[in-house]
């Protein structure tokens, strides 16, 4: 049986709207961004409780959201102090990060933004991951950004991700919204996009809706990935289409942001769609995974920082923060493997004008 | 818990019909706690002068904290500057205290 779980998210506005679904029983795993939790707000006492009962069930599932997995700079090691805390209060059945990089430069966070397949990408990104893990105490993994800014970029990911989850015998989460999202703003097939994936590492599929854009330089449709609406039928069929080819498929998460479901309309669509989605996912033909493995060693010698990847990842944020054009800003970097488009680029603009934080 | 098997109908997707779910149902007194979540948000946004204490326990965070929490792993729908508690968590964990670095940065923007 493939299992089918929700993202949890702290506002009251999700606890209206998924309260029947979890009193319904559909809910069989939930996944957590553990790091939301890191402040000095507290969670609800009902996301705690939530988060103790799966947890107790085995089918409680981490995602972090700020490690930068491929970030050149950050506090990485703060960060892995937390996560130990962390799993040292629960237990999660596996943990994922973004596979691409926040905050660098002057700033210390921003949304993930993606990085080439090169060595000293792969060689930090590895090295990253092992920590991840040896810190963490189960398995890890990956998932792919809905964010790309080139069409090199959403053809190579596949490739980042294999390379990253070899080393670690990683699990790959496939989010399919932010697949289908590269596909539309990039103009590849989705199936050329998966050609390099290891989807026999796939053990969690995400789903989530977005927003139709308009790219500013050229007109063009593009495919946001906001998280603020009802899953379109196009990442139902690719859920049907692909989850099949995954062997060690475990569970499929729905996300949905919890300031989206701020109204009783809201809401009642929220569940019908949930609904949906979790009978589609019972339909859908079931698999016999292979045991979860965690890396017994890891590779945990100090991390050497690739200089010319910090440049890279400095320039690329202050670009996109000061709306520099991509002809010009691709002269500014320092390497030829980073193209970029001038639609996403100004996407990734607007993105790191609305998550871009300075560093102190 | 309870895990039971029952068959779920879906009028959308007949074809899943008396498909065998094994479902997953938690405590009441956790779903208790969800659905007071929403009607204490309700009462305080209608000013109400209930005592919250009533329908949830006070660990419960106010109000305030519920107000905007997004994920920065997606894309804001709007432009605005975020009021985003998870950056006051990761600025938490660097030990940020200057406020001023985190107001907005120069560049019209908020």
């Amino acid at each position: 049986m493939i299992r089918f779980g929700l993202s949890l998210m702290p506002e009251p506005g999700f606890a209206t709207a998924a309260e029947p679904l979890f009193s319904e029983g559909i809910v069989s795993a939930v996944e957590w961004s553990f790091d939301m939790g890191w402040g000095s707000d507290p969670t609800p006492a009902w996301l705690d409780e939530l988060l103790d009962f799966y947890c107790e069930q085995g089918w409680l599932l981490g995602h972090g959201v700020s490690y930068s997995l491929l970030g050149a700079a950050g506090r990485h090691e703060a960060w892995l102090d937390r996560l130990r805390e962390e799993v040292e209060r629960r237990r999660y059945r596996w943990i994922t990060e973004h596979i691409g990089f926040v905050g660098a430069g002057r700033f210390s966070f921003s949304a993930p933004l993606p990085m080439p397949v090169a060595d000293d990408v792969i060689q930090l990104g590895t090295a990253r991951l092992g920590s991840l893990a040896a810190a963490a105490g189960v398995p890890v993994g990956v998932e792919n950004l809905a964010t790309c800014l080139s069409i090199r970029d959403a053809h190579d990911q596949g490739r980042l991700v294999s390379e990253l989850l070899t080393a670690v015998d990683g699990i790959a989460l496939l989010d399919l919204h932010n697949l289908w999202c590269q596909s539309v703003n990039t103009g590849v097939a989705v199936q050329d996009l998966l050609d390099a994936f290891p989807l026999d590492r796939v053990r969690e599929i995400h789903v989530a809706g977005g927003r139709p854009d308009v790219g500013a330089h050229s007109g063009r449709t593009l495919r946001r990935d906001t998280h603020d609406a009802l899953v379109p039928d196009e990442v139902v069929y690719l859920l049907t289409s692909i989850a099949p080819r995954c062997p060690n498929l475990e569970v499929v998460i729905y996300e949905r942001l919890g300031t989206s479901l701020d109204s009783t309309e809201a809401q009642d669509l929220y569940r019908q769609d949930v609904s949906r989605l979790a009978a589609v996912v019972a339909a859908l033909p079931a698999t016999a995974p292979s045991p979860l493995t965690t890396p017994q060693t890891v590779d945990l010698s100090p991390i050497e920082i690739p200089a010319q990847l910090q440049r890279t990842q400095a320039e690329l944020l202050e670009g996109f923060y000061t709306g520099v054009d991509a002809p010009t800003l691709q002269q500014r970097l320092d390497r030829d493997d980073y193209p970029l488009d001038p639609d996403l680029t100004a996407v990734a603009t607007e993105l790191t004008r609305t998550w871009g934080r300075l560093r102190a | 818990m309870k895990n039971r098997p029952m068959t779920m109908h879906n009028p959308h997707h007949p074809e899943v019909d008396a498909v065998t779910h094994q479902l997953t149902t938690p405590d009441r007194g956790i779903l208790a706690k969800m659905a007071a979540a929403g009607l204490a948000v309700a009462a305080v946004a209608a000013g109400a002068t209930v005592a919250l204490a009533a329908v949830e326990p006070a660990a419960e965070p106010s109000a305030g904290h519920s107000e905007v929490i997004s994920h920065p792993g997606t894309e804001p729908s709007e432009t605005e500057w975020p009021d985003m508690p998870i950056v006051d968590a990761i600025k938490e964990m660097m030990g940020i205290d200057d406020q001023d670095e985190w107001s907005c940065p120069p560049c019209g923007l908020g």
